[in-house]
């Protein structure tokens, strides 16, 4: 951009050409004639004005130091930033306006509730209203846990979406056809594991890694609270991954019979309890008298 | 130093390129030195829009574009 950081504007009497030529080096810009203002009956005295970037503006004067000559800054960025430190009270309003103007484009100014009219609509406004959703509130659409609260607290509410356009939240409800209450749904464990990995997509988990859990035990319960603090039943879902261990043992008599004992005890485990190929471990016991060859495995499974 | 041209837009501007030197400048007349000749541009309230290393832009009511080039400048 040209003169961007701001023009000085010179106007210097009597300048002859050779030192015209000489300033051309400063890119000079707007070089006219004009006439001086002179008293009554004189002759008028023959000024030539120009423009100069700010930046040579020393080196400029320096060069006209023998010339009657006037040196006046126009408008540019440098100007800008004199004229704001100057007026600090000024830049703190005007950046005021800027953060209230930023303010007010995050926040909702009206809602809108489409599929319920009448009753439905007010129950509806009063409810999110209660979880906090209410007009000069944040711009964003309702979140996943709160279209499922309403979908709960509602039973003629079969599923509920949220949008933004451009200060309105839109909430649109659609009507179940049998008014079916959703059930808790809650997630047990199939087997006696050792917790070892837990992922939970909705429900409240009951259990932590590292936990025994026994055959049968809760592990995640098919409720969340909602921000009232009430208890809303939900379909629990949840990848929850432990560890799983069996064992047989048989007696033997010659130690020749061990490998073929340990392969059939490690087919019979796997075909019985295990999903995957799972890891074995054996141990040989004496009891009574009698060798016994003990087979554990163990692998992750889901439980 | 560019080379020589001449641009004229209508005639309320010309741009002379490869100017040495401002020989004279009145509201009525701008004469330039340029490579091989020297380029008057004659005219009414004619100001200097733009003077730098290059090129000279002239603004103004413009009547007349005269060169007077050295012999041979035009095969160059």
């Amino acid at each position: 951009m040209k003169n961007f950081w701001g023009a000085a504007e010179f106007k210097v009497k009597d300048l002859n050409i050779s030192t015209l030529n000489s300033l051309k080096q400063y890119n000079l810009s707007a070089v006219s004639h004009k006439e001086d203002k002179a008293a009554e009956g004189e002759a008028a005295d023959e000024v030539i004005s120009f423009r100069a970037p700010i930046k040579y503006k020393k080196k400029i004067l320096k060069l006209l130091k023998n010339h009657e000559v006037s040196a006046r800054d126009k408008f540019g960025a440098i100007n800008v930033f004199r004229f704001f430190i100057k007026k600090p009270v000024l830049v703190l309003i005007m950046l005021g306006l800027v953060f209230v103007a930023s303010l007010f484009n995050n926040l909702i100014f009206n809602i809108k509730i489409y599929g319920a009219s009448g009753d439905r609509e007010q129950e509806v406004f009063e409810y999110i209203e209660a979880l906090g959703v209410k007009k000069f509130g944040r711009r964003e659409k309702l979140s996943n846990t709160e279209l499922i609260a309403i979908e709960n607290n509602f039973a003629w509410v079969a599923h509920a979406t949220s949008e933004v356009r451009g200060h309105t939240l839109i909430i649109n409800v659609y009507e179940a056809e049998n008014n079916v209450k959703p059930i808790s749904f809650d997630i047990y464990s199939a087997e006696n594991a050792v917790i070892s990995h837990i992922n939970v997509f909705s429900g409240t988990v009951q259990v932590k890694v590292g936990d025994v859990v026994q055959r049968g035990d809760l592990l995640v319960r098919g409720v969340y609270l909602d921000k009232l603090g009430a208890e809303v039943p939900i379909r629990a879902e949840a990848d929850i991954w432990g560890i799983v261990s069996f064992s047989k043992s048989k007696t033997f008599k010659y130690d020749a019979e061990i490998e073929s004992i340990k392969e059939s005890l490690a087919r019979e485990l796997i075909t019985e309890n295990f999903l995957e190929t799972p890891t074995f471990k054996t141990f040989i016991k004496i009891e009574n008298d009698k060798k016994i060859l003990e087979v554990v495995a163990t692998e992750t499974r889901l439980v | 130093m560019g080379a020589f041209f001449i641009l004229q837009s209508e005639n309320k501007s010309a741009t002379v390129g490869g100017v040495k030197l401002l020989l004279d400048f009145s509201r009525e007349s701008i004469s330039v030195k340029v490579k091989n000749g020297e380029v008057r541009v004659l005219g009414q309230g004619l100001v200097i829009e733009r003077f730098d290393e290059d090129e000279m832009k002239i603004v103004g009511k413009i009547e007349n574009i005269e060169t007077n080039m050295n012999r041979g400048a035009g095969a160059k």
